[in-house]
Protein backbone atom coordinates (compact mmCIF):
# COMPACT_ATOMS: atom_id res chain seq x y z
CA UNK A 1 0.00 0.00 0.00
CA UNK A 2 1.24 3.44 -0.59
CA UNK A 3 2.13 6.24 1.90
CA UNK A 4 0.06 9.15 1.94
CA UNK A 5 2.19 11.88 1.29
CA UNK A 6 2.36 14.56 4.09
CA UNK A 7 5.68 16.08 3.63
CA UNK A 8 6.07 18.74 0.48
CA UNK A 9 4.54 17.81 -2.98
CA UNK A 10 6.34 17.65 -6.10
CA UNK A 11 6.98 21.59 -7.69
CA UNK A 12 6.22 23.00 -3.96
CA UNK A 13 9.70 23.36 -3.07
CA UNK A 14 9.70 27.06 -2.06
CA UNK A 15 6.18 27.64 -1.04
CA UNK A 16 7.41 28.79 2.00
CA UNK A 17 9.41 31.37 0.91
CA UNK A 18 6.76 32.16 -1.27
CA UNK A 19 4.49 32.54 1.41
CA UNK A 20 6.69 34.86 3.34
CA UNK A 21 7.52 37.14 0.58
CA UNK A 22 3.66 38.02 0.14
CA UNK A 23 3.29 37.80 3.65
CA UNK A 24 5.80 39.62 5.16
CA UNK A 25 5.01 43.34 3.59
CA UNK A 26 1.45 42.62 5.29
CA UNK A 27 3.10 41.78 8.34
CA UNK A 28 5.06 44.81 8.43
CA UNK A 29 2.49 46.89 8.05
CA UNK A 30 0.30 45.32 10.87
CA UNK A 31 3.33 45.99 12.98
CA UNK A 32 4.04 49.45 11.68
CA UNK A 33 -0.10 50.24 12.18
CA UNK A 34 0.51 49.25 16.00
CA UNK A 35 3.66 51.20 16.37
CA UNK A 36 1.85 54.41 14.85
CA UNK A 37 -1.22 53.91 17.52
CA UNK A 38 0.95 52.88 20.49
CA UNK A 39 3.37 56.72 19.44
CA UNK A 40 -0.24 58.31 18.45
CA UNK A 41 -2.11 57.40 21.93
CA UNK A 42 1.21 58.27 23.83
CA UNK A 43 0.87 61.60 21.86
CA UNK A 44 -2.66 62.11 22.85
CA UNK A 45 -1.85 61.39 26.25
CA UNK A 46 0.68 64.13 26.14
CA UNK A 47 -2.19 66.93 24.70
CA UNK A 48 -4.33 66.51 27.54
CA UNK A 49 -1.67 66.58 29.89
CA UNK A 50 -1.24 69.51 28.50
CA UNK A 51 -4.47 71.02 27.97
CA UNK A 52 -4.48 70.05 32.56
CA UNK A 53 -1.07 72.45 32.91
CA UNK A 54 -3.03 75.07 30.31
CA UNK A 55 -6.48 75.04 32.32
CA UNK A 56 -4.08 75.18 35.61
CA UNK A 57 -1.78 77.79 34.14
CA UNK A 58 -5.48 79.62 33.40
CA UNK A 59 -6.90 78.71 36.96
CA UNK A 60 -3.68 80.77 38.48
CA UNK A 61 -5.19 84.29 36.90
CA UNK A 62 -8.56 84.93 38.60
CA UNK A 63 -9.52 88.31 38.15
CA UNK A 64 -8.60 89.52 42.17
CA UNK A 65 -10.17 92.94 41.94
CA UNK A 66 -13.30 91.63 40.09
CA UNK A 67 -13.72 89.30 43.10
CA UNK A 68 -13.93 91.96 45.67
CA UNK A 69 -15.67 94.34 43.93
CA UNK A 70 -18.64 92.26 42.67
CA UNK A 71 -17.98 88.77 44.56
CA UNK A 72 -18.07 86.97 41.17
CA UNK A 73 -15.83 84.54 40.37
CA UNK A 74 -13.90 85.84 36.75
CA UNK A 75 -10.46 85.09 34.72
CA UNK A 76 -8.04 88.05 34.12
CA UNK A 77 -7.40 89.41 30.76
CA UNK A 78 -3.59 86.98 31.31
CA UNK A 79 -5.35 83.94 31.60
CA UNK A 80 -6.15 82.67 28.11
CA UNK A 81 -2.41 83.94 26.85
CA UNK A 82 -0.99 81.93 29.85
CA UNK A 83 -3.41 78.98 29.27
CA UNK A 84 -2.14 78.77 25.42
CA UNK A 85 1.79 78.90 26.84
CA UNK A 86 1.59 76.35 29.14
CA UNK A 87 -0.26 74.10 26.94
CA UNK A 88 2.57 74.52 24.04
CA UNK A 89 5.48 74.19 26.04
CA UNK A 90 4.52 70.89 27.36
CA UNK A 91 3.28 69.49 23.63
CA UNK A 92 4.67 70.15 20.68
CA UNK A 93 1.38 68.07 19.31
CA UNK A 94 -0.68 71.21 20.30
CA UNK A 95 -2.39 73.99 17.61
CA UNK A 96 -4.35 75.85 19.29
CA UNK A 97 -6.45 76.74 22.19
CA UNK A 98 -9.87 78.51 22.69
CA UNK A 99 -10.83 80.62 25.77
CA UNK A 100 -10.58 78.84 29.69
CA UNK A 101 -13.83 78.85 30.99
CA UNK A 102 -14.73 78.49 34.92
CA UNK A 103 -17.36 75.32 34.89
CA UNK A 104 -18.50 75.01 38.66
CA UNK A 105 -15.84 75.07 40.39
CA UNK A 106 -13.06 73.98 38.09
CA UNK A 107 -11.40 75.85 34.61
CA UNK A 108 -11.87 74.28 31.51
CA UNK A 109 -9.45 74.40 28.72
CA UNK A 110 -10.40 73.16 25.08
CA UNK A 111 -7.60 72.87 22.74
CA UNK A 112 -6.68 71.23 19.17
CA UNK A 113 -4.33 68.90 19.08
CA UNK A 114 -2.37 67.16 15.42
CA UNK A 115 -1.92 63.47 15.76
CA UNK A 116 0.92 62.56 12.79
CA UNK A 117 2.29 59.38 11.56
CA UNK A 118 5.64 59.02 12.26
CA UNK A 119 6.45 55.72 10.11
CA UNK A 120 3.57 55.19 7.84
CA UNK A 121 2.37 57.83 5.21
CA UNK A 122 -0.86 58.98 6.17
CA UNK A 123 -2.89 62.23 6.86
CA UNK A 124 -2.94 64.01 10.55
CA UNK A 125 -5.51 63.50 12.50
CA UNK A 126 -6.81 66.57 14.32
CA UNK A 127 -7.99 65.78 17.89
CA UNK A 128 -9.76 67.66 21.03
CA UNK A 129 -8.65 67.54 23.79
CA UNK A 130 -10.02 69.25 27.24
CA UNK A 131 -8.30 69.88 29.98
CA UNK A 132 -9.25 70.49 33.86
CA UNK A 133 -8.02 71.65 36.64
CA UNK A 134 -9.05 73.64 39.98
CA UNK A 135 -6.69 76.56 41.80
CA UNK A 136 -5.38 75.08 44.91
CA UNK A 137 -7.32 77.30 46.87
CA UNK A 138 -10.46 76.33 45.21
CA UNK A 139 -13.18 78.61 43.42
CA UNK A 140 -15.19 77.96 45.58
CA UNK A 141 -13.07 79.05 48.66
CA UNK A 142 -12.97 75.94 50.57
CA UNK A 143 -9.06 75.95 50.59
CA UNK A 144 -9.46 79.44 51.86
CA UNK B 1 7.91 9.20 -0.85
CA UNK B 2 9.44 12.45 -0.56
CA UNK B 3 13.13 12.47 -1.15
CA UNK B 4 16.09 13.63 1.23
CA UNK B 5 16.17 16.94 -0.39
CA UNK B 6 12.77 18.08 -0.34
CA UNK B 7 12.37 17.26 3.51
CA UNK B 8 15.89 19.71 4.11
CA UNK B 9 14.10 22.55 1.75
CA UNK B 10 11.50 23.31 4.75
CA UNK B 11 13.91 23.47 7.19
CA UNK B 12 16.22 25.87 4.97
CA UNK B 13 13.03 27.88 4.58
CA UNK B 14 12.12 27.56 7.98
CA UNK B 15 16.05 28.96 9.11
CA UNK B 16 15.03 32.04 6.78
CA UNK B 17 11.53 32.78 8.07
CA UNK B 18 12.30 31.82 12.04
CA UNK B 19 14.50 34.72 12.84
CA UNK B 20 12.18 37.60 10.90
CA UNK B 21 9.59 36.43 12.91
CA UNK B 22 11.13 36.40 16.08
CA UNK B 23 12.87 39.73 15.30
CA UNK B 24 9.13 40.89 15.29
CA UNK B 25 8.22 38.94 17.95
CA UNK B 26 10.68 40.31 20.37
CA UNK B 27 10.55 44.19 18.90
CA UNK B 28 6.63 44.07 19.72
CA UNK B 29 7.81 42.89 23.30
CA UNK B 30 10.72 45.82 23.57
CA UNK B 31 7.98 48.47 22.00
CA UNK B 32 5.25 47.54 24.93
CA UNK B 33 7.77 47.61 27.55
CA UNK B 34 8.87 51.13 25.82
CA UNK B 35 5.21 52.22 25.70
CA UNK B 36 4.34 51.01 29.22
CA UNK B 37 6.85 53.08 30.83
CA UNK B 38 6.62 56.21 28.55
CA UNK B 39 3.05 55.91 30.39
CA UNK B 40 4.16 56.07 33.75
CA UNK B 41 6.96 58.55 33.33
CA UNK B 42 4.28 60.98 31.59
CA UNK B 43 2.55 60.21 34.74
CA UNK B 44 5.10 60.63 37.13
CA UNK B 45 6.17 64.52 35.55
CA UNK B 46 2.73 65.80 35.21
CA UNK B 47 2.17 64.70 38.47
CA UNK B 48 5.84 66.00 39.81
CA UNK B 49 5.47 69.25 38.22
CA UNK B 50 1.55 69.75 39.64
CA UNK B 51 2.78 69.17 43.52
CA UNK B 52 5.75 71.03 42.88
CA UNK B 53 3.93 74.38 41.38
CA UNK B 54 1.63 73.70 44.38
CA UNK B 55 4.05 74.08 47.47
CA UNK B 56 4.20 76.79 49.37
CA UNK B 57 8.07 77.23 48.92
CA UNK B 58 10.57 76.82 46.58
CA UNK B 59 12.41 74.43 48.65
CA UNK B 60 9.72 72.27 49.54
CA UNK B 61 8.64 71.93 45.67
CA UNK B 62 11.93 70.23 44.71
CA UNK B 63 10.88 67.45 47.53
CA UNK B 64 6.93 67.15 46.83
CA UNK B 65 8.15 67.02 42.97
CA UNK B 66 10.56 64.14 44.16
CA UNK B 67 7.48 62.42 45.74
CA UNK B 68 5.04 62.49 44.13
CA UNK B 69 6.93 61.57 40.50
CA UNK B 70 8.33 58.59 42.70
CA UNK B 71 4.68 57.89 44.10
CA UNK B 72 3.42 58.06 40.58
CA UNK B 73 5.93 55.26 39.08
CA UNK B 74 5.80 52.97 42.04
CA UNK B 75 2.14 53.26 41.89
CA UNK B 76 2.46 51.82 38.12
CA UNK B 77 4.65 49.35 39.28
CA UNK B 78 8.15 50.64 39.03
CA UNK B 79 11.32 50.88 41.14
CA UNK B 80 11.86 54.48 41.72
CA UNK B 81 14.93 54.16 42.91
CA UNK B 82 15.91 53.76 39.11
CA UNK B 83 14.94 56.68 37.64
CA UNK B 84 15.86 60.02 37.66
CA UNK B 85 14.37 63.49 38.14
CA UNK B 86 15.23 67.05 37.48
CA UNK B 87 13.08 69.62 39.19
CA UNK B 88 13.96 73.01 38.04
CA UNK B 89 11.74 76.45 39.26
CA UNK B 90 11.84 79.54 37.59
CA UNK B 91 10.79 81.62 40.55
CA UNK B 92 10.07 84.95 39.57
CA UNK B 93 8.77 83.76 36.23
CA UNK B 94 6.65 81.54 37.88
CA UNK B 95 6.86 78.30 36.16
CA UNK B 96 8.18 75.13 37.23
CA UNK B 97 9.44 72.57 35.24
CA UNK B 98 9.96 68.12 36.39
CA UNK B 99 11.97 66.01 34.09
CA UNK B 100 11.39 62.56 34.44
CA UNK B 101 13.97 60.25 32.73
CA UNK B 102 13.99 56.20 33.21
CA UNK B 103 16.04 53.17 31.36
CA UNK B 104 13.61 50.62 30.29
CA UNK B 105 15.74 47.37 30.19
CA UNK B 106 15.74 45.08 27.06
CA UNK B 107 18.75 43.26 27.47
CA UNK B 108 17.25 40.12 28.27
CA UNK B 109 15.60 40.18 25.15
CA UNK B 110 17.28 38.07 22.32
CA UNK B 111 18.05 39.57 18.43
CA UNK B 112 16.21 43.09 19.87
CA UNK B 113 18.47 43.27 22.96
CA UNK B 114 21.74 43.58 21.30
CA UNK B 115 19.95 45.38 18.44
CA UNK B 116 18.95 48.47 19.95
CA UNK B 117 21.24 48.03 23.01
CA UNK B 118 20.71 46.67 26.94
CA UNK B 119 18.49 49.78 27.73
CA UNK B 120 16.43 52.67 26.52
CA UNK B 121 15.88 55.44 28.12
CA UNK B 122 12.20 57.01 28.02
CA UNK B 123 12.02 60.54 29.98
CA UNK B 124 9.41 63.16 29.77
CA UNK B 125 9.32 67.26 30.98
CA UNK B 126 6.52 68.69 32.27
CA UNK B 127 5.73 73.04 32.82
CA UNK B 128 3.32 74.25 35.17
CA UNK B 129 2.37 77.62 36.34
CA UNK B 130 3.27 78.12 40.28
CA UNK B 131 0.12 78.94 42.33
CA UNK B 132 0.99 82.29 42.99
CA UNK B 133 -2.15 82.46 45.18
CA UNK B 134 -0.36 80.64 48.23
CA UNK B 135 3.41 80.31 47.53
CA UNK B 136 5.87 83.48 48.14
CA UNK B 137 8.59 82.40 45.42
Amino acid sequence: MEEPVVGLAKGEEGQVLVWLVVLLPLLLLVVGMVWEGGMMYRTYRIAQAAADAGAHAAAMHLDQGAYLQTGRILLDAGASEAARQAALRNSPAILDCGAPMIVGNHVELVCRAALRPTLLPGPETIVSVQGRARPGWGISGEGQ
Amino acid sequence: MKSENEEGQAYVEMLIALPLLLLLFFAVVAFGRIMIAGVAVDQAAFAGARYGAESLSMEQAAYQAFLASAYNLEANGFDADLAAWRFVSYGRDGWASNEVAMAVSLGDLPIIGPLLGPTFVVRQRVVFEVERWKSRW
